[in-house]
């Protein structure tokens, strides 16, 4: 292309029809590179408002505002420089000390000591990533739907959110989808603690015996505590769990999508149907809850073509339901993202989809210097 | 065989060195053996696909046997190819170098300021013996040593960078800075090193001077009139020289290769941080390649040790 802009049309042509196609092209994955990227991938060139002058994996990244950059609205600071900080405590003191602007995840046990800092600001933003126990719908006891209905009732999730990770995060109702999502299904009851339904199911699923539940420092931060606290909450329920703390190395392959009762976690999708379609129908891969069910796939696979919004929402509904009532999927917490950022930080965007504003803070803030 | 005795020693501890080297690389390789987890899967982490992990496997060649592999490695190491990252595809030689230099230079840094002030306390604190100054000097130089590294860099990291705002705590260093802006960024790393390495060094040549104190001719030496720091200077400390350098040079190893955990809190893009990252991500190449320098820096520095000691022994040094 030349110094002018013309108008030019991409046709995306599709074996099976997809509604949400204009949501997927918003995928970080996906860049526009010259050629096609063939050229070289890895030479930084996209369609940002910055080019890359120092790339130095594991130490720094610098870019500069690209002169004439088409779009006004994005990219206003001259320069940006990404440090790689992996102790947490080494990334708080860098903010506090006002050597950098911004930081990413802040750690839920010392938010609160951070946020007492003054012209230190937390972001913290309700996101889709969520935190998860799995159980194998098809694997012995938790074929059971009596049994996993009990196990579901046995967790208390709201001292899970208050004491795992600080307040900061969001209820969970056993489906995987939060209200950041594009037609979330409205009006679904909220499962709670109930020790005495729980055990009532549990006595009725005829099971005998304790529960083997692993887990791990890297299912997700905190899941060695939250598995500990869920044994508690089920004990009250007359429901034994066997807490097996796992090595972190190995963890996603010896045990998730392997063992039958696991902690984990998962990142946001786009739209619904890119995380139903990833995780829970029937011919999935990382269908992690081995849930095979022809009625749901076949919800999931009508809502993908459906144009008619209302119809869509009603069949996630439906979806969702499924999930929630039969599937292996217990689902106490949608986490937050917890950023922190300097107060002359200003324009700053809280975007559900990934941390530190999508990902794209760099793009979308500049600072106050008065 | 012929030669002098000394040549003769130097040569025996050159080839042990070098045996010793080989050694250090077979352990190396089995340690990496055996960690838990496969490479493959550590990389494509969560969402790798069967598929996927048997490509990587395959173009990795790790499915050679193993002590194929581990040849295929020592014949790359000797003609000097480090082989590649497997995390981001770079040539592990060239990433390796400036991370090298970084940590020699905050070594260095720290060892300029560390040894002269080791010793002279250890000096210092010989003179004056189970006094008030010896009792001082020992007490703070051992409370030093024995608070751990992480604890003493984050207490440095909080007064001095967040409270006071007098240093920063991030020592990110590049090509190109400025000699003075680098010596700030590694100020606050530098003295966390000297106070853990402080104390050894300083208990050491207290010990060894005091040893050679009850020797006789120190006696002589006293009846003769000399002041008590005359006699350190001229008739003490050379004679202890061995045992100082011994244990200098045993720190300056340790300035070297036990700098991992400071290079991580204070975020200095050194070789610690460098086999830290990657041990995470099981980048089995990288983590044998810095093994295999940390080893042969810790055996040369030895090597130069036993060199010198060899050199301060006027037992060795003159033919009988």
């Amino acid at each position: 292309m030349t110094g002018t802009r013309t108008a030019v049309a991409v046709i995306f042509k599709l074996s099976s029809p997809n509604a949400d196609l204009p949501l997927l092209l918003t995928d970080y994955h996906l860049v526009i590179q010259p050629n096609g990227g063939y050229d070289d991938p890895a030479a930084g060139i996209g369609t940002g408002p910055y080019k890359v002058e120092v790339n130095e994996p594991g130490v720094r990244h610098v870019s500069t505002k690209y002169d004439g950059y088409w779009n006004d609205d994005i990219g206003h600071v001259g320069s940006v420089e990404v440090i790689v900080m992996n102790d947490a405590t080494a990334r708080t003191s860098a903010l506090q000390s006002g050597q950098v602007h911004i930081i990413n995840r802040v750690e839920p046990r010392t938010v609160a000591l951070l946020e007492r800092v003054p012209g230190v600001v937390i972001e913290s933003v309700p996101s889709k990533g969520h935190y998860v126990f799995i159980m194998h719908c098809n694997t012995a006891p938790f074929d059971n739907a009596d049994l996993r209905m009990a196990l579901k009732l046995a967790i208390d999730r709201e001292q899970m959110v208050n004491q795992i990770l600080m307040g900061h995060a969001s209820v969970g109702n056993d489906f995987p989808i939060s209200p950041s999502y594009a037609l979330y299904p409205e009006g679904i009851e909220q499962r709670v603690y109930d020790p005495d339904q729980a055990r009532h199911y549990f006595e009725r699923s005829g099971h005998d015996g304790p529960i083997l539940l692993r887990t791990s420092e890297v299912a997700f931060p905190g899941a060695v505590d939250a598995a500990q606290l869920y044994q508690q909450q089920a004990a009250a329920a007359g429901i034994q769990i066997q807490v097996q703390r796992e090595p972190g190395d190995g963890y996603w392959t010896e045990v998730w999508n392997a063992q039958p009762f696991c902690a984990s976690y998962w990142g946001g999708r786009p739209t619904q149907d890119s995380m139903y379609s990833t995780a829970y129908i029937s011919g999935a891969d990382w269908n992690d809850t081995r849930f095979f069910d022809e009625g749901f796939d076949k919800l999931i696979l009508e809502a993908r073509g459906e144009l008619d919004e209302a119809r869509r929402a009603e069949l996630y509904r439906e979806a969702a339901l499924k999930v929630r009532d039969d599937g292996g999927l217990v689902l106490p917490m949608f986490n937050d993202f917890l950023d922190a950022r300097r107060e002359e930080v200003q324009g700053w965007v809280q975007d559900p989809n990934h941390e530190t504003s999508n990902l794209r803070a760099a793009t979308r803030v500049w600072l106050d210097q008065g | 065989m012929g030669g002098h005795p000394v040549i003769r020693l130097i040569a025996q501890r050159i080839a042990l060195g070098i045996l010793l080297l080989f050694a250090a690389s077979l352990l190396i390789f089995l340690g990496t053996e055996i960690l838990p987890g496969d490479v493959a899967s550590s990389i494509l982490g969560q969402a790798a696909t069967p598929q996927a992990l048997e490509n990587l496997r395959n173009e990795l060649g790790l499915n050679e046997p193993a002590y194929i592999r581990y040849f295929q490695w020592l014949g790359g190491v000797l003609t000097g190819d480090l082989g590649t990252a497997l995390s981001n595809r770079m040539d592990i030689a060239t990433s390796l170098w400036p991370r090298l230099k970084n940590t020699l230079f905050l070594a260095t840094c720290a060892a300029i300021v560390a040894v002269p002030l080791a010793i002279i306390l250890g000096l210092v604190a010989a003179r004056y013996k189970n006094g008030l100054v010896d009792r001082t000097i020992s007490g703070l130089a051992l409370s030093a040593t024995s608070l751990p590294e992480f604890f003493i860099g984050y207490v440095l990291m909080y007064f001095f960078a967040v409270y006071l705002g007098w240093l920063p705590s991030v020592s990110t260093v590049h090509e190109g800075m400025a000699f003075g802006d680098r010596l700030r960024a590694i100020a606050l790393p530098a003295t966390a090193l000297t106070l853990v390495v402080l104390a050894h060094m300083m208990r050491m040549t207290r010990a060894a001077i005091l040893n050679v104190m009850q020797s006789a001719y120190i006696e002589t030496a006293e009846l003769k009139g000399l002041s008590g720091s005359e006699i350190i200077r001229r008739h003490a400390l050379p004679n202890a020289i061995a045992p100082i350098v011994n244990v200098v040079v045993l720190n300056l190893a340790y300035l070297v290769v036990g700098v991992v955990v400071i290079e991580v809190i204070f975020v200095y893009p050194g070789m610690g941080q460098y086999l830290v990252d990657h041990v995470a991500r099981r980048d089995v190449p990288v983590v044998q390649a810095v093994g295999l320098i940390f080893a042969a820096v810790y055996i040369g520095l030895n090597l130069i040790a036993d060199v010198i000691s060899i050199l301060a022994n006027p037992r060795l040094r003159h033919r009988r």
